[in-house]
């Protein structure tokens, strides 16, 4: 190697030793998978659909609980999920399934079965929560005060959350 | 790019290589060109009519909305959604008879609950409504072209999503939202935003929030399928999106929108 070219020599090599550096970056920083499928990692998008689900469909409430789902599609609450009222009920629907699928003797309701995300019964609080008086919803929706309402009609003051349930059923509201 | 096609002639010589590189370019080109407008990509074999074609659409139908935030709360519990922020939200437009127009939001905690009145003001109400945000699912999407690590990507059926283990937390890609709909989620310090409940559609649910809407203010559906509602309204009604002006085609449609909606 003649003392002329030596400074080209050095220069080439670093720019060898930069070049293998990117790549084995490159290779080491991009996952394996990464465009067989598109621009992204390949596995992504199956890793989000695996996720497990919380809220059930209301049809998933439908096979047990027929006549309560017939009587709410009657109704002006025809799309209110069962869970505004009853709570997400996962684990409830989860353990009627696990039930039925084993085939065995047991409980997916109440204090014995476990379940701890079911509620039953009226709440005026939960009434409350889509039914409090406020500016914006459109005309026709009723909007309650339930401070004043039983009052106003005939009923005595109380402070019992099922008041709203001595008029109305819940699950077909017409008053 | 058809023209072009027609240029190429197998027959001609060969150092005429030059008019021949030409076209293969211009076919190379214009083929590149009609893949990259179209919208999501499909999965389907329509011969066999057996997978159909899936592009998920959003449609909101503001006139039905009565700002219960029960959307907000579903999509809070099912993907647990760190408190103060989140992927969905309600804002309610309010038109004084004065010519002025208040914007407020439910607060970003639970119960979500709208107050009364949109701030203070004097005049008498005139108008009023609620529009619902989320991700908008744009086919032109700033968020994925931002990203310097392509963590935002797009799945065949259109749906934009995060690669939460590839995500590096660099939050371009909340600048670039033109919506406001990501954030960066202090508990997983990665880019954070609506999935559309990608791991319901691929069961076959709908997403959270349409499930607890009491109204049917949202929807979600197929817009490859004729007979799907959203199909149906967007071809059939008048929907507008957000933000037209930023080219970025929402997938996320609204009836009822007025100009001051932004």
């Amino acid at each position: 190697m003649s003392k002329d070219t030596r400074h080209l020599w050095r220069a080439a090599f670093i720019g060898l030793l930069a070049v293998c550096g990117f790549i084995g970056l490159r290779t080491l920083m991009v996952p394996a998978s990464f465009g067989s499928t598109g621009p992204y990692r390949a596995e992504a998008p199956e890793e989000e659909a695996a996720r497990k689900e919380l809220l059930p469909d209301q049809k998933e409430c439908k096979p047990c609980h027929e006549a309560r789902y017939e009587k709410l599609q009657g109704g002006a609450h025809k799309l209110v999920h069962c869970k505004h009222c009853h709570g997400t009920a996962r684990e409830h629907v989860d353990r009627c399934k696990e039930l039925a699928a084993s085939g065995k003797e047991g409980k997916c309701a109440g204090p014995e079965s476990g379940v701890t995300d079911l509620y039953k019964g009226i709440n005026s609080a939960k009434c409350d929560k889509c039914h409090h008086p406020r500016v914006g919803p459109p005309k026709g929706f009723p909007m309650i005060d339930i401070s004043t309402h039983p009052q106003e009609m005939g009923a005595e003051p109380t402070d019992d959350p099922a008041v709203c349930g001595e008029c109305h059923d819940g699950h077909d509201p017409t008053p | 790019m058809a023209p072009a096609a027609n240029n190429v002639n197998n027959d001609v010589p060969e150092d005429n290589s030059r008019r021949n590189f030409l076209a293969e370019m211009a076919i190379i080109g214009g083929a590149a060109m009609s893949i990259s407008i179209l919208p999501a990509m499909s999965v389907a074999n329509e011969e066999t009519g057996e997978e159909q074609k899936v592009t998920y659409a959003f449609l909101v139908d503001t006139t039905k909305c009565i700002g219960c935030a029960r959307c907000v709360e579903a999509c809070v519990a099912e993907n647990s959604v760190p408190e103060g922020y989140l992927r969905t939200w309600v804002e309610r437009y309010v038109y004084f008879e004065d010519g002025t127009i208040t914007v407020d939001s439910h607060p970003k905690t639970a119960p979500f609950s709208f107050g009364m009145f949109a701030g203070e003001h004097e005049a008498l109400v005139s108008n009023s409504f609620y529009v619902s945000k989320l991700c908008n699912h744009c086919v032109n999407t700033p968020c994925i072209q931002v990203c310097p690590v392509n963590a935002s990507y797009m799945t065949p059926e259109g749906v934009v999503l995060i690669d939460k283990k590839h995500c590096i937390g660099c939050s371009y890609c909340v600048q670039a939202c033109p919506f406001n709909t990501r954030f960066i989620n202090p508990v997983t310090q990665t880019a954070d935003k609506c999935t559309w409940c990608y791991h319901r559609l691929k069961k076959g649910l709908r997403t959270a929030c349409v499930t607890a809407c009491p109204t049917g203010t949202r929807i979600i559906g197929n817009i490859e399928d004729p007979e799907d509602p959203v199909h149906i309204a967007f071809t059939q009604k008048r929907v507008d999106v957000l933000k037209s002006y930023m080219g970025t085609r929402p997938k996320t449609r609204y009836i009822g929108l007025t100009t001051d909606v932004i």
